[in-house]
């Protein structure tokens, strides 16, 4: 498995920093405003790790402070039904992760039931790619949880 | 905002869109361009060209009576509706209606679990309701019955049912249309019909008997457009005392033609219960010159297969035994008995395991669709680092007689199809999970731009018609070619297509229901098309 250049891991890590400003990010694009209200959806933040990608570690280290850090297999099955889903049912979460391109191809269509789209994504080596999913604002999905989305305005 | 459906004012759709919103809320009235993206077929082979089909909008109802009244809504305005129930079989046209511009009906919180019950070992379960969700449930409540899971265990019990999709594990359950027992369904009209012995309404076997009394009409409702499926009963899999994951080789390619008729006799027999994958891993590899080379001869003799195999064994079989041990033991022994006659047949017992397992032993299965464990698997295992990307595939699923001699022919034609259109076949396996045919998967990819998109609908075109030609017709159908495939089923210019359409005439006089699907189109479409 080929090393991946510090460069595009630096990319990656700046998916991490989105984190911290995701929700501005999001608000920006859609023409919305946050409310003063701290992002609830960020502090539920989800962190999906795949096992024996290149820098695995690295990124485990780097979301160890999220509430939710899920470590899979290239079966993501059981950490969707297991942790995820059940996590997005009851409160709007963002997820983030280090997975193959075919496990955010799968995790991103699940979680657009949910209201949640594909915010940022870098491809940090052919086996791997970093990701953040956020809550869409403004979004109607079908499973959406109904409190959602009531801390973004449009402007 | 996405177009009105055609034939119906912007005037008329927005008045209609606000009577959906009167029956669901405004929440679940989906009517913007990204709300209404999420109903996109991800897997499109026309991605982005005129002909994609798009949903103008889509409704979230949660009970039977919001889709009856849902279906009013439908026939005073004739806006044309598409349920879906989690809408993803991407690679037959996932959530997009067939009809474009059609409202999908997004089932997805109709995601009750109605009924199971243990002594009977059934189910009765709202179309939302996941894979997922039903093996959650009987797992978190010590529930000793499986289900059986399509692959990926993404989708749900009653729409793969409906499209009558297959799993993996014994034969009364993995033929899943069959597994099912009584339905409620609301017709295109409105009303409300329970089929079986539900249509008596004291009956205690609504779950446990199909037929009820008159004609069985449970099979007009799967792969059709006759009614919104709101309820669906089905047997469930007693949990076994343990598993056996089976696996056998043999080495060169004719012997295909003795394996595959010993694993149907020993499935006719009831000795292997489950699906049995049979694939040749060295026809199945990739990269190799020679072995494009070969494959695109589409007729390549079994010497020059057996001398490119260089010892390798040509075919493997797999499958799963379920019950007691000894009973696993005397099964397997009993088939390795009947396939010793094959020179140089190898046996091996993959993995084995005894029930109940725990969360990390669940976790490891690695073919977890053989234990009724719906999984993501697919996805992970099917892209290789470094390989080309593509977005999705179609799969083109033709259904052969489960012979040897069948299972090569299919190999060579679909070899020399690719090859004449200067493309690399791609391998085909048999999977046999119906008791007396064999489904032969294979994936053809679809990409998001349209000039390779254009090649894949010309291959995947060809694939199915000299497919049916040399007898071999599919048994099921990405949405885009429903109208080549019932084109297939022509039998007295179309006589089952006629019947088709004379009873959704019946049954959905406004024509309001999935218009188009498996190529049943209302009254007043099917003038304007010709």
């Amino acid at each position: 498995m080929p090393n991946v250049s510090r460069r595009r891991f630096l990319e990656a890590g700046a998916i991490l920093s989105a984190l911290a400003v995701a929700p501005r990010v999001v608000a920006a694009r859609n023409g919305l405003t946050t409310l003063p209200l701290p992002e609830p959806w960020l502090r539920a933040a989800i962190s999906v790790i795949e096992r024996g990608l290149p820098d695995a570690s690295a990124f485990r280290r780097a979301t160890a402070h999220l509430p939710t850090v899920i470590e899979t297999g290239l079966d993501l099955g059981q950490a969707w039904m297991r942790v995820i889903e059940p996590e997005l049912r009851r409160r709007p979460a963002a997820i983030v992760g280090l997975t193959s391109a075919a496990s955010l191809f799968s995790l991103h269509l699940m979680a657009r039931d949910f209201g949640l789209e594909l915010e940022s994504r870098v491809d940090v080596s052919p086996a791997s790619v970093t990701w953040l999913i956020t809550p869409r604002a403004g979004a109607r999905a079908p499973l959406k949880p109904a409190e959602s989305g009531v801390w973004l305005r449009r402007s | 905002m996405p177009s009105p459906p055609p034939n119906l004012s912007e005037r008329d759709f927005r008045a209609a869109l606000d009577r959906l919103r009167q029956v669901v809320g405004s929440d679940w009235v989906f009517d913007t361009d990204e709300d209404v993206a999420l109903y996109r077929d991800a897997y499109s082979p026309l991605w982005g060209e005129a002909e994609e089909r798009q949903a103008s909008a889509a409704v979230a109802p949660t009970s039977v009576e919001q889709i009856q009244d849902i279906v009013g809504i439908a026939n005073e305005y004739q806006l044309p509706l598409y349920p879906i129930s989690t809408g993803r079989n991407l690679t037959y046209g996932g959530s997009a209606p067939v009809y474009s511009g059609s409202v999908v009906v997004d089932l997805k919180r109709m995601n009750r679990i109605l009924a199971v019950d243990e002594r009977d070992k059934t189910c009765l379960v709202e179309p939302g309701v996941s894979y997922f969700d039903m093996y959650r449930h009987l797992r978190d409540n010590g529930i000793r019955l499986w289900i059986d899971t399509a692959d990926p265990g993404w989708g749900g019990l009653v729409g793969n049912a409906l499209d009558r999709g297959g799993g993996y594990t014994a034969r009364d359950y993995r033929d899943h249309f069959d597994a099912h027992c009584g339905m409620e369904v609301v017709l295109g009209n409105g009303a409300v019909v329970r089929t079986g012995m539900g249509a008596s309404p004291d009956a205690k076997t609504w779950q446990l008997f199909k037929y009820g009394l008159g004609p069985w009409v449970d099979g007009i409702f799967s792969q059709s457009n006759f009614g919104i499926v709101t309820k669906m009963g089905f047997w469930l899999m007693e949990e076994p005392e343990a598993a056996a994951l089976v696996n056998v080789t043999v080495p060169r390619r004719q012997d295909v033609v003795p394996l595959l008729d010993v694993l149907h006799s020993l499935m006719c027999e009831h000795t292997i219960p489950s699906q049995t994958t049979v694939a040749s891993p060295v026809m199945n590899g990739s990269g190799d010159p020679e072995l494009v080379r070969l494959r695109s001869m589409g007729g390549a003799s079994d010497a020059d297969w057996n001398r490119y195999a260089q010892g390798r064994p040509f075919w493997s079989a797999t499958w799963a035994f379920y019950g007691a041990r000894r009973i696993i033991d005397a099964q397997w022994e009993h088939a390795r008995d009947r396939l010793a006659s094959i020179d140089g047949v190898q046996f091996r017992e993959t993995a084995s395991y005894t029930f109940p397992l725990g969360d990390d032993e669940v976790e490891a299965v690695p073919a977890k669709n053989r234990l009724g464990i719906p999984s993501l698997n697919l996805f992970g295992s099917r892209t290789s680092p470094g390989a080309a990307p593509s977005e999705g595939h179609l799969d083109f699923s033709p259904m052969i007689p489960p012979r040897g001699e069948e299972l090569i022919a299919l190999s060579d034609v679909t070899g020399k199809i690719y090859a004449d259109l200067g493309l690399t076949p791609s391998p085909v396996a048999g999977l046999m999970f119906h008791p007396r045919t064999m489904i032969c998967f294979h994936s053809v990819p679809t990409f998001r731009n349209a000039a390779d998109n254009q090649r894949t609908r010309r291959l995947f075109e060809t694939l199915v018609r000299t497919s049916a030609a040399s007898g071999w017709p599919i048994y099921r159908i990405h949405a885009h070619f429903q109208r080549l495939g019932m084109e297939l089923f022509g039998y007295n210019d179309g006589a089952l297509h006629r019947l088709h359409e004379t009873l959704k005439d019946a049954i959905d006089p406004r024509g309001i229901l999935s218009a188009g699907r498996y190529e049943i189109w209302p009254r007043h479409l099917r003038e304007q098309r010709g």
